[in-house]
């Protein structure tokens, strides 16, 4: 059991490695910003702006600012009020700026006279203070305005190819990664398919139950653990086997429900191996459990439209995923039938015996087993006895 | 089949990568006065250095960051004199690469500078980082280092200026390396390790007593003293054993330099160690 278990479990750990779809990670505030006096401005000087704007090291200061361009001196006694951002030149201060002094594409260069109230931004170009200038906030330099748009990028069309090539990309690793559990525990995964055709109810019912007592057993082996001083020491042992079990058996019972799927279109050909078909099997099945997901990726341009059908891709994957946790549970890990009793199987020796009936607890006694009790004791026969 | 299983592996393949790209940003903060500052350094994963700048800035702070990581930010409040900066920080935003990302992409490196002018009370969080901290000629009258996965070296190869109350470090797996602790000025010295090896130097200019509780649960603790300063180590281990080498004389569980009842200077050492080696050399 433990082969397959571990096998999964590290594919899995390396599927939980790639990036997701980013279209819920966005960490720039959507907020948009306060924006005047750009009129004038050129396009690529407004593009550059917004970049700015997005940048969280300059902000919306660069839109909610005065603009101006080329090379810029705010002599002794002058004073701006609010922020100034000056494009493609130099911005020198002797005087006074209530705001930020932005300078993009250009340096800052704060007299003995200048005094800002607000930050110091420079890209590309850095800064010089004289001993005496004054900055109340903060003086920051960048080498370059983020480059990368910040906010919503998937949209439109470019936004449902990405999803889509998100979706493939998943689908693709999948199959490799059911290549190689097929390969490597392929009868485990039998074992469980056939759990899965036995009854799927009760295989959902008890992964459902299985996920419930997840962590409660989890910490209930740390807590007995952490009675005695060496199991202390073995608990993030104890922790990592668990992930890793519970990682193996989600993904072998995955894998398993994703072939009961499969199976029902999966035709057999006359000269197809098992294995053939138990691939071809695996392949139908993910395909068909994933037509929602590339649905909700072909529509990824409507958030809304995209979200239901997400939640409910994201549905029917969690059925199939607990009803084959289940369905793991019930086969040991895909080490036997999931109708054999639970408790410890002993190997048969030659000339198995019948099985017999559990003895009465009236038997269970340490008196002699010679006479007349004896006698009505029922005992073992074998086959040929019989 | 099989031309099924190549359309997909080259649908894998064709996922886009953004290209790589590190800036750096330099930001500082002008010092106006003397007066003292609580100053807490918070970073994510990355490498750390800290140092003293003679400029008149409060910090000086150099990060070099890939895409994986936010730009780092700062926070100052004039009125409680507390200022915060932070560093390598994920980032989950759509310009994020994390597992697969090139190198560049995962760089980050933090240089930080701190006034020599002001006192501070300096408290770093790194969640896994590794720190290179030379505390030499900042005036630090509390110290306070906390690492979750990490290794750090913390050196004073200069006097504080200032006197410290507290010096704290806590490092969760890494290890720690303390160079000139008797130059900290402190008189109370906390030092915790889960897992790796603790090294402290007792060296520098010793101006008065020092208590020092070492607690480590996996790994060896390696203590080296001059001769002139008096060290007594009581030791509280489980699966621990202690090595002395030098003039030092053992009683019990507490071992004594031979001159510790005249020494001027007097280093109280309690050691708790669950698993590892505990060394005391003083030559």
């Amino acid at each position: 059991m433990r082969r397959p278990l571990l096998t999964t479990a590290v594919a899995l750990v390396s599927l939980l490695a790639v990036p997701h779809d980013s279209a819920a990670a966005q960490s720039a505030p959507n907020t948009p910003c306060a924006t005047r006096d750009i009129a004038s401005l050129s396009s690529a000087q407004v593009a550059l702006l917004k970049r700015a704007s997005l940048d969280a090291i300059v902000g919306c200061a660069a839109l909610d600012a005065t603009h101006r361009t080329n090379d810029q001196l705010i002599a002794a006694g002058d004073t701006i009020r609010g922020n100034l951002v000056v494009l493609d030149g130099t911005l020198r201060v002797a005087g006074t700026i209530l705001g930020s002094a932005i300078a993009l594409n250009g340096a800052v260069i704060v007299d003995s006279t200048g005094r800002i109230s607000g930050d110091v931004v420079s890209a590309e170009h850095g800064a010089a203070i004289a001993p005496a200038g004054r900055i109340d906030g903060e003086l920051r330099t960048l080498d370059a305005i983020e480059p990368i748009p910040v906010g919503p990028v998937l949209s439109g069309m470019s936004g449902t190819v990405t999803s889509l090539k998100h979706t493939a990309a998943w689908f693709g690793i999948l199959i490799l990664l059911a290549i190689g559990v097929l390969i490597n525990a392929g009868d485990a995964m039998q074992r469980v398919t056939t759990a899965l055709n036995a009854g799927f109810s009760r295989n959902v019912t008890v992964g459902v139950l299985a996920q419930i007592a997840l962590l409660p057993i989890l910490a209930t082996i740390c807590l007995m653990l952490t009675l005695t001083l060496l199991g202390i020491l073995l608990v993030p042992f104890a922790i990592v086997a668990y992930v890793i079990a519970v990682l193996g058996l989600i993904v072998l019972g995955g894998l398993g429900a994703v072939q009961m799927v499969g199976g029902v279109l999966a035709r057999r050909r006359a000269g197809s191996t098992e294995r053939a078909i138990r691939l071809q099997a695996l392949v139908t099945g993910m395909l068909l459990l994933s037509i929602p997901w590339l649905a909700a990726a072909a529509i990824a341009s409507s958030p809304m439209a995209a979200a239901w059908v997400r939640t409910l891709a994201l549905g029917i994957t969690w059925v199939a995923i607990t009803a084959g946790l289940g369905a793991a549970l019930r086969t040991r890990g895909g080490t036997r039938s999931h109708d054999e009793p639970w408790g410890i199987r002993r190997p048969a020796p030659s000339g198995t015996p019948l099985p017999v009936a559990t003895p009465k607890a009236d038997w269970l006694t340490p008196t002699p087993i010679t006479g007349v009790v004896a006698v009505k004791r029922p005992t073992a026969t074998t086959g040929s006895a019989r | 089949m099989r031309r099924c299983l190549a359309l997909l592996l080259v649908a894998a393949a064709a996922t886009p990568l953004s290209a790589q790209h590190v800036r750096t940003l330099e930001s500082a903060r002008l010092l106006r006065d003397s007066t003292p500052v609580a100053v807490r350094l918070l970073l994510g994963t990355g490498t750390l250095s800290v140092g003293a700048t003679d400029a008149p800035y409060l910090y000086r702070s150099i990060s070099r960051f890939g895409d994986s990581y936010l730009a780092p930010t700062s926070a100052w409040n004039g009125t409680q004199r507390t200022l915060t900066l932070t560093a390598g920080q994920r980032n989950s935003g759509p310009s994020a690469r994390t597992a697969d990302a090139p190198d560049d992409e995962r760089t980050q490196d933090w240089r930080v500078q701190l006034t020599r002018r002001a006192p501070l009370e300096l408290t770093i969080d790194a969640t896994a980082a590794d720190a290179t901290l030379d505390l030499t000629g900042l005036p630090l009258r509390r110290f306070s280092l906390n690492t979750d996965a990490a290794a750090a070296t913390v050196r004073f190869d200069a006097p504080n200026p200032e006197s410290m109350s507290v010096f704290e470090a806590s490092v969760g797996a890494g290890g720690l390396k303390v160079i000139g602790l008797g130059n900290s000025g402190a008189s109370d010295a906390r030092i915790a390790g889960d897992i790796g090896d603790l090294a402290l130097d007792l060296g520098g200019r010793w101006l008065r007593d020092m208590q020092i509780v070492v607690t480590s649960v996996v790994g060896d603790i390696r203590i080296t003293a001059p001769p002139t300063i008096g060290i007594e180590l009581q030791s509280a281990g489980f699966f621990s054993r202690v090595d002395v080498e030098g003039t030092v004389s053992r009683d019990g569980k507490v071992w004594r330099s031979n001159s510790f009842r005249d020494a001027a200077v007097k280093v109280r050492i309690v050691v708790k160690s669950m698993l590892g080696k505990v060394e005391l050399i003083q030559r």
